[in-house]
């Protein structure tokens, strides 16, 4: 059972989520906050410990979930985000896969949807769209002559990416580099991270910290 | 000073050894031949202010500064410039100018009058008062040398004066000298060592002062001496009846008279030339020249006869020049010049006048004896004997034969006998010297027409002996009969008989003959005759021959056009004439001097000419000439090689060795300069600048050499402008608009002599215009282009602005529109996502019901359709590989769930094209809709969906193998198929629909690149623009 916890401010949809949730069988709601300092709160009191799947919403009043993500995440690693977002806003989205999400779903899928996006962030990441495949195309592209190997995206994981960014599913990419869908999944993954770190080390390295 | 008080002399001579330091130069070799005596005279008719001139001086630059009684002159060669003192208002100028004239250190002119001293500045060109008579009463100025100005006063002694400091010193008269009670000085004169001689006393004792030590010296005494003069070691004190004179090396004295008779003032002046002759003006006598060296006394008076004599007998100051030319000042005359350097040519006579019973000088022939006289043949006077020493005739031989009248003498030849053959008017006679007594050869019969003409004309000694004649009867041959000569005619020879006009034998014996209208006539002496071989130039008037002294084949010929050279041996003749530079070519005569050039006689004067170079220099009457027409056969080369030439009005000889006189250049200066008319001094070496509307610049220059100004030629060089030295004929220059830029002005002369004086520099440098500078034009190009450059500048950003509106409206329109969408899609979408939630919850709590069912399908449905418009509206989106990746994407999500065969084939290289908002949106609608219709309404199992790019046009196809459209579907328009035409055609696309059953397949193609292209050419130009815009 997974400990997943929801950041959303709207209350009809934080309790259906809250109620999908719990409701699933696989996944175990921890908890539900209402805003980005409740949550940090409790992050910090350690009642999120069991927490490894993070639902979170990007609008929130206060504090909003980017910066929420990139708090916690670089205290609580292991927790995987999940970004709510009304619909394919790949702005704001990518905005919050650089700082630490892992993936995203849009509030209205259907509920089986939502239970096999949960399945797939904590599988390796949710799929990326090739709008997002796009930005993070453009996002290793264009930064500095410096990147240190944990930032350095590999052969394969190129091509994946590129891949994504035309568009292809899993499936097709699978077959076209003679992989299987799992391993593809798992190239997503890498990608993911080395985008956590990129991002990191691209905002350090423009205050002139690295 | 009498003779016989040898102590006196012993210490007057000491005397002058110390206190005059005399230098005793070496005495000439030769005695200096007297000047010939035709004076030039610069009066009032060539310009001076006033015919009495009562001074006279030479400055440093070289200028002749006339004093007179009315004005200060100045002489340049050329021109006079006069200057009067500048006149106090009220008062009378003092024009008289009344003393010698000094220069002082600046150059500065002074004299002294009556009214004071007064100073010329050629700075200023004026004449001012320095000091007033007042300042100086009772002062005599003595000299003004160097800064300094010496005035003797008769009681306080003498004073010298610091002309730049103003600082005077006095000499107090020694006790001896106070006790006089005449107030005035006599005879005051500077010594050549630069002691002042003057007495007190007329007659009195001479007192010295040296102006070095400060020092007097009495002097002995008495004498009558009134005035004095220093000469090469000799000195001249002058009296009443004539002067006395010492030699200082030797102590010697020696008295001349001077008949000047009872009621004559004493000599005015006396003066001493380079060669020792003193020159004695007298008040109202003429002109003296004493020649110590000959003890002759030479008298220069003035004649109306002779217009070369002295303007008047009344002289007042003598000078002499650095040129050797005596300056004589005389009262009512002006200024008479003589040039006192030893004549070039001998003349005689000098005077024509001298011998008033000579009618004509008309001379004919020549021929110089072993004692020293030349026997000279002439026209109408028989033969004149002149000594040669003394340069006088000594007798005529008037009567010939019997005392038969001798009065044309055309050739005087000695005979191997030693007797004289005399060609005359009646034929030939043998004349002993020593006994005088005439014998008849022959006598030519009398002419038939009553020509004038002279008979007998020219005589040649043969080598062998025997004598050959020409007259107007032809040649005759004589040869010795014991104690007579016989003489053989060749009166009817066609050619030997005509009128021989020249003979000469070569040095291989042949005999040449000029005869009358045959030419040239080559001979031989055989046995007793003649032979005549060869005939030259039949046509050609020969007037001479002259065999040539190094080249025994070469014969010169004189003819009326010019001379020739004839090799005798090749038979080749060269000539030469005006065209070659001669002056003039009408020769009489032609003699080679020891120098192997050729003098000739013309009618022009006479012509040297150098074979060596080709040269030729003329000289003319001016030179010394008697006249410039000379005659036929009167030329000969006597046994010492002086060169002889006989003219109208007497003759000239050339002495063996008096060849180019060594000279001194002459001085050269500038004697006016103007700019546009104002008077300026230059300075040598330093450069003259002018602006640029100063460019007219005349200049008259001088060369101060007055031997002979006419003759003196100037040219100038002005650098930058001219090409070359230009000569002018007359001393002016004139230069008129000369552009801006650097020019020199060089120039030099020549005298008489052709010795070239030093090259004066005269740097100028006319300023351009500030407008006419290169660096204006630089300048003004600079701004220009500038000005261009802003035009243009300015126009673009204009263009740019426009554009940039437009496009930034166009953008606010757009940015707006997606605005207002993204609000709406925002709210709306939010609403519509609770919308499906709430059925979600609804559906979990309630069951599945079906409307419930619709409401979520419907309102995901539009929440997607929002997703795709937002994708749509995106300006990021707007290239075609982002429309293909999203296709693919949405197609993907969108056909999996029907679970049919599938591809979607989009092409891997996709070019980078943009796509409008509507482009994309209605394209992307389209695929879905085409897609939508064959899953939902076809029935297929199989789908394609392809995208392809020809040329540059999109294609998209998609293919199903379901049932199709049927046919009155299609017409009708029904499903979508109108909505997606439309799509299609709005955005300028094509749409086609292939149906049949089993295989449908929807095409539609848009041009997306079009040849609307901008010019590449000015992209460049609106980028330069952006960019700076951006800043």
């Amino acid at each position: 059972m997974t400990g997943v916890a929801v950041l959303e401010d709207d209350e009809t949809i934080r309790n259906y989520l809250a109620a999908l949730i719990a409701g699933s069988g696989e996944f175990d709601l921890c908890s539900t906050f209402a805003s980005a300092e409740e949550a940090e709160k409790a992050f910090e009191c350690g009642a999120c410990a069991a927490v490894e799947l993070m639902l979170c919403d990007i609008e929130l009043p206060g504090k909003n979930g980017i910066d929420f993500i990139t708090g916690i995440k670089a205290l609580h690693p292991g927790v995987q985000f999940m970004m709510l977002s009304s619909f394919d806003d790949s702005e704001r989205v990518f905005g919050a896969l650089q700082a630490g999400a892992s993936g995203y779903v849009l509030k209205n899928t259907t509920a089986p949807r939502l239970i096999e996006a949960l399945q797939d962030l904590r599988r390796g990441g949710s799929p990326m769209s090739s709008q997002i495949a796009r930005k993070v195309v453009e996002s290793f592209q264009g930064s500095s002559a410096y990147r240190s190997p944990q930032e350095e995206l590999s052969l394969r994981e190129r091509e994946v990416l590129q891949s994504l960014a035309k568009g292809h599913t899993y499936k097709d990419i699978a077959a076209a580099l003679f992989l299987s869908v799992e391993t593809v999944r798992t190239h997503v993954r890498n990608i993911y991270e080395k985008l956590h770190v990129h991002s990191r080390s691209e905002a350090l390295r423009k205050a002139g910290l690295r | 000073m009498k003779a016989g008080i040898p102590f006196l002399c012993r210490l007057l001579s000491a005397v002058w050894l110390l206190w005059m330091g005399v230098f005793i130069a070496p005495c000439r070799a030769q005695q200096a031949r007297p000047p010939v005596p035709r004076f030039e005279v610069l009066g009032v008719n060539e310009g001076l202010s006033q015919s009495t001139v009562t001074a006279l001086f030479q400055d440093r630059q070289g200028f002749i500064w006339i004093g007179t009684g009315d004005g200060l002159n100045r002489y340049d060669g050329q021109k006079i410039q006069r200057f009067w003192v500048s006149a106090d208002k009220g008062a009378p100028p003092a024009t008289f100018v009344r003393s010698t004239i000094w220069e002082d250190e600046q150059g500065g002119i002074w004299f002294a009058n009556n009214k004071g001293l007064h100073c010329y500045t050629s700075d200023s060109e004026k004449i001012q008062t320095v000091f007033t008579a007042n300042q100086w009463a009772g002062y005599i100025v003595a000299r003004i040398a160097g800064r300094f100005l010496w005035a003797w006063h008769f009681r306080e002694g003498i004073l010298r004066y610091d002309l730049i400091h103003h600082t005077s010193r006095r000499y107090p008269l020694p006790n001896w000298l106070q006790n006089t009670d005449s107030g005035y000085f006599y005879a005051l004169q500077e010594s050549a060592g630069g002691t002042f001689w003057t007495k007190r006393s007329q007659p009195g004792n001479f007192c010295f002062f040296n102006p070095r030590q400060g020092s007097w010296m009495q002097g002995p005494g008495p004498t009558a001496a009134a005035a004095i003069c220093f000469g090469k070691g000799r000195s001249f004190f002058s009296d009443a009846d004539g002067f006395t004179q010492y030699d200082s090396s030797t102590g010697s004295t020696r008295r001349v008279a001077i008949p000047f008779g009872e009621s004559s003032p004493q000599p005015q002046r006396m003066i001493a030339d380079r060669w020792g002759r003193v020159w004695i003006g007298t008040a109202a006598h003429g002109l003296y020249c004493y020649d110590p060296n000959t003890g002759t006394l030479t008298t220069y008076r003035h004649s109306s006869l002779n217009p070369a004599s002295l303007p008047t007998d009344l002289t007042t100051v003598l000078f002499i020049d650095r040129a050797d030319n005596l300056w004589v000042g005389t009262d009512g005359g002006g200024a008479a010049r003589l040039d006192l350097k030893p004549p070039r040519f001998g003349l005689f006579p000098l005077h024509e006048s001298d011998f008033p019973e000579i009618k004509t000088f008309f001379t004919r022939c020549f021929y110089e004896d072993t004692v020293g006289k030349l026997w000279f043949g002439t026209h109408s006077n028989g033969i004149g004997i002149l000594n040669r020493q003394t340069g006088q005739p000594e007798r005529y031989i008037q009567k010939g034969t019997n005392g038969s009248p001798l009065q044309v003498v055309n050739a005087i030849v000695r005979d191997p006998d030693g007797n004289l053959w005399i060609g005359h008017s009646r034929g030939f006679s043998r004349l002993n010297p020593t006994t005088g007594q005439f014998t008849d050869l022959y006598v030519c019969p009398e002419p038939a027409n009553n020509a004038p003409q002279s008979y007998g004309t020219h005589i040649l000694a043969l080598r062998d002996g025997t004598m050959l004649t020409a007259s107007r009867q032809g040649l005759m041959l004589f040869q010795r009969q014991g104690s007579h000569w016989r003489g053989r005619n060749f009166e009817n020879h066609p050619i030997l008989g005509g009128f021989g006009s020249s003979l000469c034998q070569m040095a291989n014996g042949t005999i040449w003959a000029a005869i009358t209208g045959k030419g040239l006539i080559c001979l031989r002496r055989s046995g007793d005759s003649l032979l005549e071989e060869k005939q030259y130039f039949p046509n050609v008037q020969v007037r001479g021959l002259h065999c040539d002294e190094q080249n025994p084949d070469l014969l010169w010929i004189a003819t009326t056009s010019g001379f020739a050279r004839l090799n005798t041996r090749s038979g080749e003749a060269v000539f030469k004439g005006i065209d070659d530079g001669m002056s003039n070519a009408y020769i009489y005569g032609l003699l080679e001097d020891e120098r192997h050039r050729l003098w000739m006689s013309t009618n022009g004067g006479l012509v040297c000419y150098n074979p060596k170079g080709g040269q030729f220099a003329s000289y003319t009457y001016a030179d010394g000439l008697q006249s410039n027409e000379f005659n036929s056969g009167a030329f000969y080369k006597g046994p010492s090689g002086t060169l002889y030439f006989g003219g109208i009005h007497g003759f000239n000889w050339i002495e063996k060795g008096s060849g180019a006189m060594a000279g001194v250049p002459p001085p050269i200066a500038m004697s006016a300069f103007t700019v546009n008319g104002r008077q300026m001094t230059p300075q040598q070496d330093q450069t003259l600048v002018l602006p640029y509307n100063q460019n007219d610049l005349a200049f008259r220059m001088a060369v101060l050499d007055y031997t002979r100004p006419a003759a003196n030629k100037m040219s100038c060089y002005l650098k930058g402008w001219d090409a070359d030295w230009v000569s002018y004929n007359s001393p002016e220059g004139h230069y008129v608009n000369l552009p801006p830029g650097k020019y020199t002005l060089y120039i030099r002369g020549s005298n008489a002599a052709g010795i070239w004086s030093k090259t004066l520099t005269y740097p100028i440098c006319i300023r351009a215009p500030f407008w006419k500078m290169p660096l204006f034009y630089v300048v003004a190009g600079l701004l220009l282009l500038a000005a261009a450059a802003a035009l243009i500048y300015a126009a673009f950003r204009e263009k740019l602005l426009r554009q940039r509106r437009i496009i930034a409206q166009q953008k606010a329109l757009m940015d707006e529109r997606t605005r207002i969408s993204q609000d709406m899609h925002d709210e709306i979408g939010s609403g519509l996502t609770r919308i499906a939630m709430m059925t979600e919850m609804l559906t979990r709590r309630e069951g599945e019901i079906p409307e419930i069912g619709s409401i979520a399908r419907a309102a995901r449905g539009l929440v997607q359709n929002m997703g795709e418009i937002v994708w749509a509206l995106h300006p990021e989106n707007d290239r075609l590989d982002n429309l293909l990746s999203y296709l693919r994407e949405q197609l993907h999500a969108f056909i999996e769930p029907f679970g049919l065969d599938y591809e979607i084939d989009f092409p891997e290289n996709i070019p980078d094209w943009r796509l409008s908002n509507a482009q994309r949106r209605n394209l992307y609608l389209t695929v879905r809709e085409s897609v939508n219709n064959a899953l939902k309404h076809a029935g297929a199992t199989r789908l394609r969906i392809e995208a392809r790019i020809e040329g540059p046009s999109l294609c998209f196809r998609i293919c199903d193998n379901g049932r199709g459209f049927e046919l009155a579907q299609v017409r009708a328009g029904a499903n979508g198929l109108r909505n997606m035409r439309r799509r299609m055609s709005d955005i300028g696309g094509s749409f086609d629909l292939a149906s049949t059953s089993g295989n449908t397949c929807i095409s539609f193609r848009i041009t997306l690149q079009n040849a609307r292209q901008k010019p590449k050419r000015f992209r460049w130009i609106t980028t330069f623009f952006t960019r700076t815009k951006k800043k």
